[in-house]
């Protein structure tokens, strides 16, 4: 076969097969098949876990967290005193308690004098 | 970043040969749709950032496995009910692509139209070995280098000229009464 019979032989096989009208049906099938393939175009892709903001907004928003809790409570031991009501407390309640004491002893003399009068 | 015309129009200039293709193959309007589509689809989700010039051969490498793909399943299923009418022991352990039978029975839309030499290539075309079918296509009517050839047909680009030359020397053969 020399170059020129295959050469030819290719351009009528080629052009028989190009012949082929596939349709209105299938062309349009077609383009509607090309659009919805191009469209994932348009889709953004799915973002890797570490490529997502939260990703560098959460270790970013706890470091600054610890670093406030680290600065409050570690490094700034200087907390206002807290007033000590403990013994005022006692005290009154000492106090409450001999009036208490005193009354039941009152009570108890007015109810001897009058069971005794 | 994707240019997204220039796929575009390489996919409307391939989409009808490749639908061609694939109907010749699985004889079935539906299939071959859905081999095209899943064929865009493959080629615009994972190679659309690739260079131009890679997209031909990686189209027609999605497509050639996807057709394979649902040859296989035609194979398989043909096998699995003949299973039923008679024994076929000695075919078992053959490769249901190099050795399938040339077409099964063609949708009669498809073959209406077909006339002259047309029709007489199409029938000849029908008799060659899958490779030889795919390299002839590839080859001749995709205009696909030897090397983009082999990069679609997955083989050397040695095997690509063997089944080009062999399927052109049967094609003539074949054709000699209508064509020549």
């Amino acid at each position: 076969m020399t170059t020129t019979d295959e050469e030819r032989f290719l351009n009528r096989a080629r052009k028989a097969l190009e012949s082929e009208d596939l349709g209105e049906d299938i062309s349009q099938r077609l383009y509607s098949a090309r659009r919805k393939a191009l469209d994932q175009l348009d889709i953004p892709e799915k973002r890797a876990v570490y490529e997502k903001p939260w990703f560098t907004v959460f270790p970013v928003g706890a470091i600054a967290a610890l670093v406030l809790v680290f600065n409050l409570f570690w490094l700034d031991p200087e907390f206002p005193e807290m007033p000590n009501y403990e013994s005022e407390l006692h005290a009154a309640a000492a106090t409450e308690l001999e009036l208490l004491e005193d009354l039941e002893f009152v009570a108890w003399m007015l109810a001897e004098d009058l069971n005794a009068g | 970043m994707t240019d997204t015309t220039a796929l575009n129009q390489f996919l409307a200039g391939v989409e009808k040969r490749a639908f061609a293709m694939a109907m010749f193959k699985v004889k079935d309007t539906e299939e071959a749709m859905d081999i095209v589509q899943d064929t865009m689809m493959m080629l615009v989700k994972k190679y659309a950032t690739k260079p131009q010039e890679q997209w031909p051969p990686l189209f027609y490498r999605i497509l050639q496995n996807r057709i394979n793909d649902t040859y296989r399943k035609h194979s398989m299923r043909a096998r699995f009910f003949s299973i039923f009418t008679h024994d076929h022991d000695e075919d078992r352990d053959a490769d249901p692509i190099q050795n399938a039978p040339a077409s099964y029975s063609a949708e009669p839309d498809f073959q209406v139209g077909m006339q002259g030499a047309t029709a007489a290539l199409k029938q000849a075309l029908e008799l060659l070995s899958p490779r030889q079918h795919q390299a002839f296509l590839l080859r001749a009517w995709e205009g696909l280098s030897v090397a983009a050839t082999a990069r679609a047909m997955q083989c050397s680009q040695g095997s690509v000229k063997t089944h080009y030359f062999r399927a052109i020397q049967s094609l003539r053969e074949e054709l000699k009464d209508d064509w020549i």
